[in-house]
């Protein structure tokens, strides 16, 4: 009985002080009705617009900073991939010598001693510096000689997509 | 006179004379909520009178303080203007007010801000805290029962603060006696059935840490 009646006492005190906790005055100034920061709310627009206007910038420059990355990044991918095989270096630039440098990436997987290269036939070679496409025709081809190149690739992947020509 | 918590909250809710009173501050708040979504800022700082005190002591909960309360508070009425105008029942004002301030106080608990002013003025609060404890009325007791009261308050104060946030938040907020378990419930984000065990759990907690200190009436 007196346990029961120690614990009340304690609860008592318990919720007596809990309530002292979160005494508050009973002053209290709301500082913005003082100052200009009520406006009426039909008016509250400014607020968003700055916000909208700084979320629109950040994005701005995101999308910039990105492209300036992205764009070296890619011409550096298509410089690496104009690279003419050592074994074709020098009669290969000369045949193709018109064209830009880094216009293909030139390899011969197969010499035959004679030319078999049908007459009419169209190498495409795509130029991927200005990303144009320029074609060689077999007379050019002819040229590689004395390569008797009949199974040139030219292997273009500026556009992410391999294309074999034969 | 041994009224619990749980007791002095349920007379509350039946009081009749506290329900009409309720219920004429329900209808004022609706009224003038209206004008406020009207973009009358007088109306809302009537509001804000009508209802400050629930909240800064939904704010003293979160903050153990009462001045970081209050600036919590005036943030929270800030953003309650603002925002007013989303509030799609006039009626439920004083709710939104109150998870609206929640919010705003538990944002100043977590800030580093806060924690490093609590940790360099933590004594000095402490103890302003414990002097509202000790201005109790004494009434008719010698001052050597003066003196044991006061210091089984401080520590019974100090337990209270000792507890885990999950069970004191709730534990204080019911205290007040301002905030139904509903309310509660919402401001916190948690079941009813939660803030009633959270409650319970927190009462058995200090009672055993209490009588453990040597504190048992």
């Amino acid at each position: 009985m007196n346990r029961d009646y120690d614990l009340d006492l304690l609860d008592d005190r318990i919720d007596r002080v809990a309530r002292e906790l979160t005494r508050v005055s009973p002053d209290f100034t709301f500082n913005a009705k003082l100052d200009d920061r009520l406006v009426p709310t039909s008016n509250a627009g400014p607020t968003f617009s700055i916000r909208a206007l700084a979320t629109v910038s950040v994005a701005i420059a995101i999308v910039m900073l990105t492209s300036m990355w992205w764009r070296p990044t890619q011409m550096t991918r298509t410089d690496d991939q104009a690279v003419v095989p050592p074994a074709l270096e020098g009669r290969a630039l000369a045949a193709v010598s018109p064209l830009p440098l880094s216009v293909a990436r030139m390899s011969v997987t197969r010499r035959t001693p004679e030319p078999t290269m049908p007459p009419g036939r169209v190498a495409t070679v795509l130029d991927v510096a200005p990303l144009a496409i320029v074609a060689l025709d077999v007379d050019t081809l002819a040229d590689l000689e004395p390569l008797h190149v009949d199974d040139v690739r030219v292997v273009e992947i500026a556009t992410r997509e391999m294309r074999e020509y034969r | 006179m041994n009224v619990t918590l749980a007791q002095m909250t349920a007379s509350l809710a039946a009081s009749p004379a506290q329900s009409m009173a309720d219920a004429s501050i329900d209808a004022e708040t609706t009224q003038l909520t209206r004008q406020a979504q009207a973009g009358s800022p007088e109306a809302f700082c009537a509001l804000v009178d009508l209802h400050h005190r629930a909240a800064r002591r939904v704010a003293a909960v979160a903050l153990g303080d009462a001045t970081e309360a209050d600036e919590a508070v005036q943030d929270a009425c800030i953003t309650a203007w603002q925002r007013i105008g989303r509030l799609e029942d006039p009626a439920a004002f004083r709710a939104w007010l109150l998870r609206i301030t929640w919010r705003k106080a538990l944002d100043r608990r977590r800030s580093l801000a806060a924690w490093l002013r609590r940790f360099r003025d933590g004594a000095v609060k402490g103890q302003q805290a414990l002097e509202a404890v000790e201005a109790l009325p004494d009434g008719a007791q010698s001052q050597d029962a003066r003196l044991i009261a006061r210091e089984r308050d401080r520590i019974v104060a100090e337990t209270i603060r000792s507890l885990p946030a999950r069970l004191r938040d709730p534990f204080l907020l019911a205290s007040t006696g301002e905030h139904r378990y509903d309310d509660i419930a919402l401001m916190l984000g948690i079941p009813v059935g939660t803030v009633k065990w959270r409650i319970s759990e927190a009462r058995r907690v200090l009672r055993d840490k209490l009588i453990r200190r040597g504190i048992s009436a």
